[in-house]
């Protein structure tokens, strides 16, 4: 009776220690904020230079016909219907690789710290903002961004490099550290992926997914057509007006936008791009509620 | 060990215990993978498999000796106390850190201290294995 009294009492605090262990750690990964050092490793920013093959933008050709124009920065917006989906897409020319920024949520290199895609791309003045890598929910991966090496783990995903002459190009973390990637001139880097198109040709097998994620969904994407002209590309899904994209249905519309590197960003309910302050897609950040998710990160032209 | 009606009805009770876990762990997954949106993880589908596989069956298993032992009147090895208690927290360490892997999985995300389950679960399970070597080496009075 003594024994099995013993017995039980080291039940409940075997039991009420597993418990408390999970509760600490679900905090841990979803409610507590930390905010970290970056490594600070800083690029010279006076390789801003465009690459020999860039497109130098025609801004009195691109103001006929383009939504935003200022000399330095050219975008016009497209919406298409693709496999029963809607999807935007932002064509982005730039003198310079240098207005195609960052920014985290709250200014702030952190864990747990989001803020939508609208209210970032506010506060930093973007004429055009999507959705990042949402780099706060790994713990591994390059973050080099505007730049800066924020973190320098690698992790297991292909990494997208955006460079300051304006070129990108998608790469192995196995075979660069992330002051490497600096040193080569690299401005931007993400880590989420898959590559979708590399030298013109699709990437991914159709069998291809995020994880193990359902074929069709919401997704950003990011595109090179030539260096410094790029186009940012998001698609409705999870409604019944828009069944969303598989990662090979992406990469193959990425192709027919005639890019040479495409990249696959976080999608799902994250999938947001804002345009001169208006929300231009139908994000599903609330389950199937259209609203809008907070991220860590955007990518921006500002 | 001579078995009794008591022992053996104690050891059934152990079995379906770990078996009512199996059930509650699959269907909570099933649960959690349905409002998943599609996105799925093995570590949640298969987390049921863990007291399935190291609690209800062995534990089926001895029951089934123990009735033979006592249809037989012979004996069977006795499963000790802790040996029972470090199996069974073993098991638990080790769904629940499936679980809330599955969960992260599906979530996108990664924390590493779901290390910790594994570590803690797999200690309970050698600590219950070597508990048994020694109670068996001390009752053939080997050691």
């Amino acid at each position: 009776m003594k024994k099995n009294r013993k017995l039980r009492r080291a039940w409940q605090v075997f039991g009420a220690s597993l418990l408390a262990f999970t509760v600490f750690i679900s905090l841990d990964t979803f409610v507590l904020t930390r905010s970290y050092q970056s490594s600070a490793v800083n690029m010279n920013t006076s390789v801003f230079e465009p690459a020999e093959t860039s497109e130098s933008v025609n801004s009195a050709d691109a103001a006929s016909s383009a939504d935003y124009s200022d000399g330095n920065i050219t975008v016009t917006m497209s919406e298409y219907e693709y496999e029963n989906t809607a999807v935007y897409v932002a064509d982005v020319q730039l003198s310079s690789a240098e207005y195609l920024k960052t920014a985290f949520a709250k200014n702030t290199y952190g864990k747990n710290v989001t803020e939508t895609t609208s209210s970032m791309a506010e506060n930093n003045n973007a004429v055009l903002a999507i959705n990042g890598d949402y780099y706060g929910v790994q713990e591994r991966g390059y973050v080099i961004r505007n730049g800066v090496v924020y973190r320098d783990k690698a992790g297991t995903y292909e990494v997208l490099c955006i460079f300051a002459d304006g070129s990108m190009k998608v790469v192995d973390p196995a075979d660069y550290t992330a002051q490497e990637l600096v040193e080569l001139g690299v401005w931007q880097a993400f880590s989420f992926g898959p590559g979708l198109v590399e030298e013109g040709s699709v990437a991914v097998s159709e069998n291809d997914e995020v994880g193990r994620a359902k074929a069709s969904n919401p997704r950003t994407a990011i595109g090179m057509i030539s260096p410094l002209h790029y186009v940012f590309v998001v698609s409705d899904g999870r409604t019944g007006e828009s069944e969303g994209l598989s990662l090979y249905q992406l990469a193959q519309f990425m192709r027919e936008l005639g890019v040479q590197t495409a990249y696959n960003l976080d999608g799902g309910g994250s999938s947001t791009m804002v345009f001169m302050g208006q929300l231009i897609n139908n994000p599903t950040g609330s389950g199937n509620k259209i609203k809008e998710r907070a991220v860590s990160d955007i990518v921006y032209i500002g | 060990m001579y078995i009794s009606d008591e022992k053996l009805y104690e050891q059934l009770k152990i079995s379906v215990r770990y078996l009512l876990a199996a059930i509650f762990t699959a269907f909570f997954g099933a649960v959690y993978e349905h409002f998943g949106r599609g996105v799925w993880s093995a570590y949640m589908v298969y987390a049921f498999a863990v007291p399935l596989v190291l609690g209800a069956l062995p534990s089926m298993l001895h029951a089934v000796h123990m009735l033979g032992a006592l249809m037989h009147e012979g004996k069977a090895a006795e499963i000790s106390t802790f040996t029972r208690f470090a199996w069974g927290t073993g098991i638990a360490a080790l769904t629940a850190g499936s679980i809330f892997k599955g969960v992260l999985d599906i979530y996108g995300t990664t924390n590493s201290l779901t290390a910790v389950y594994p570590a803690i679960g797999g200690s309970m399970l050698a600590a219950a294995a070597v508990s048994v070597l020694l109670n068996r080496c001390r009752a053939e009075e080997t050691c």
